[in-house]
């Protein structure tokens, strides 16, 4: 088939990007420069963006799969846990051979292989809340594909904080949403409520419905292109998962006037 | 006998006495679990619930906060 050549009409990027697509890139983004939307601006605009994925399970996997795909530029995966026979099924850039390392630097160089264009780099370790805060500072968007509460509750607060936007999910055996949090419009996840303890368990208590945890993630890969290729901040809202009638519906997530995180009188 | 209103929760329809409001929703069909609750596609904080009364046709979504991934 042969590769419709794009050139973009408006030249109004900046002098470092303007430089044409190399050849063999062309190719491998040529099915996503055909969308009638998409152009090699756009796609040289997303090589330039730098991605933080905090967690690389269920839900970092395929997120972070079609991310790198889409040519995200610099991809910066976190997680300090090794790989896992029981996490094969749904953590989809493991092979059994890898069960033992650790996920970061196994996901990395499977995505590498997958997109050798961009740059993937791997923390493998639990970030602490400084170097936390420092990285999510350095990144154009963060996020969260953890699997505890503590974690989860940490990003919230330095990107409110930060007054950083940040996308995440969550998923425990049939249940599960995903959430695009805009600390300058809408609600936090201590509005959703997640300031006190679950009562229910992770993955590990109630087990995890796997084409969720996928679902979950791809729709955190299609949330985090929105944002990163227009930049338009949405404000929060939640999509959640109707097992019951096999949909997931979108939902406004208010701010909570008192929450101690976002609200007026929370110590920002 | 008090008068009844048809809502919606979770996609399906059902009666509840007129003017209960979210925290009584919640105590009825979810109680000791940690829940939130989206009334006509709007989260609603915690903090909101015993103020918001149920009005006939109202979309109710009830759905547990896990952490897993
Ligand atoms: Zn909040």
């Amino acid at each position: 088939m042969p590769i419709k050549l794009i050139t973009s009409a408006n030249h109004s990027i900046p002098a470092s990007l303007q430089s044409p697509l190399p050849d063999q890139q062309f190719l491998y983004y040529s099915r996503q420069l055909l969308l009638p939307d998409w152009s090699e601006q756009r796609q040289l605009q997303l090589l330039q963006k730098k991605l933080l994925i905090i967690g690389l399970g269920g839900l970092g996997c395929p997120a972070a799969t079609y991310l790198a795909g889409a040519g995200v530029g610099w991809l910066l995966l976190a997680d300090g846990d090794k790989v896992e026979l029981s996490n094969l099924p749904r953590q989809t850039l493991f092979r059994t051979s890898d069960i033992g390392l650790n996920k970061a630097e196994a996901a990395a160089a499977t995505l590498q292989q997958l997109n050798p264009f961009v740059r993937i780099d791997a923390l493998p370790q639990m970030l602490d809340e400084a170097e936390l805060s420092r990285r999510i500072a350095w990144a154009d968007l963060v996020l969260d594909c953890s699997d505890n509460l503590a974690t989860k509750l940490a990003i919230n607060r330095i990107c409110q904080q930060q007054q950083r936007c940040w996308l995440g999910a969550s998923a425990s055996g049939y249940q599960g949403y995903s959430w695009l949090i805009n600390p300058t419009s809408g609600g936090c996840l201590h509005c959703l409520g997640h300031q006190q303890p679950l009562l229910t368990g992770g993955c590990l208590q109630q087990g995890v419905y796997t084409p969720l945890v996928g679902q979950l993630g791809l729709q955190l890969a299609s949330m985090a292109l929105q944002q990163l290729a227009n930049g338009r901040r949405r404000r929060s809202f939640v999509q959640i998962y109707q097992h019951h009638h096999q949909q997931f519906s979108q939902c406004q997530l208010l701010a909570d006037p008192q929450c101690e995180c976002c609200g007026v009188t929370a110590d920002v | 006998m008090s008068e009844m209103i048809d809502i919606y929760l979770n996609g399906d329809r059902l009666q509840v006495a007129a003017g209960m409001d979210l925290q009584q929703l919640q105590q009825q069909f979810a109680d000791g679990q940690h829940v939130a609750i989206a009334l006509n596609t709007e989260i609603m904080p915690r903090r909101l619930w015993a103020d918001r009364s149920l009005q006939a046709r109202d979309q109710v979504l009830m759905f547990n906060l896990v952490a897993g991934g």
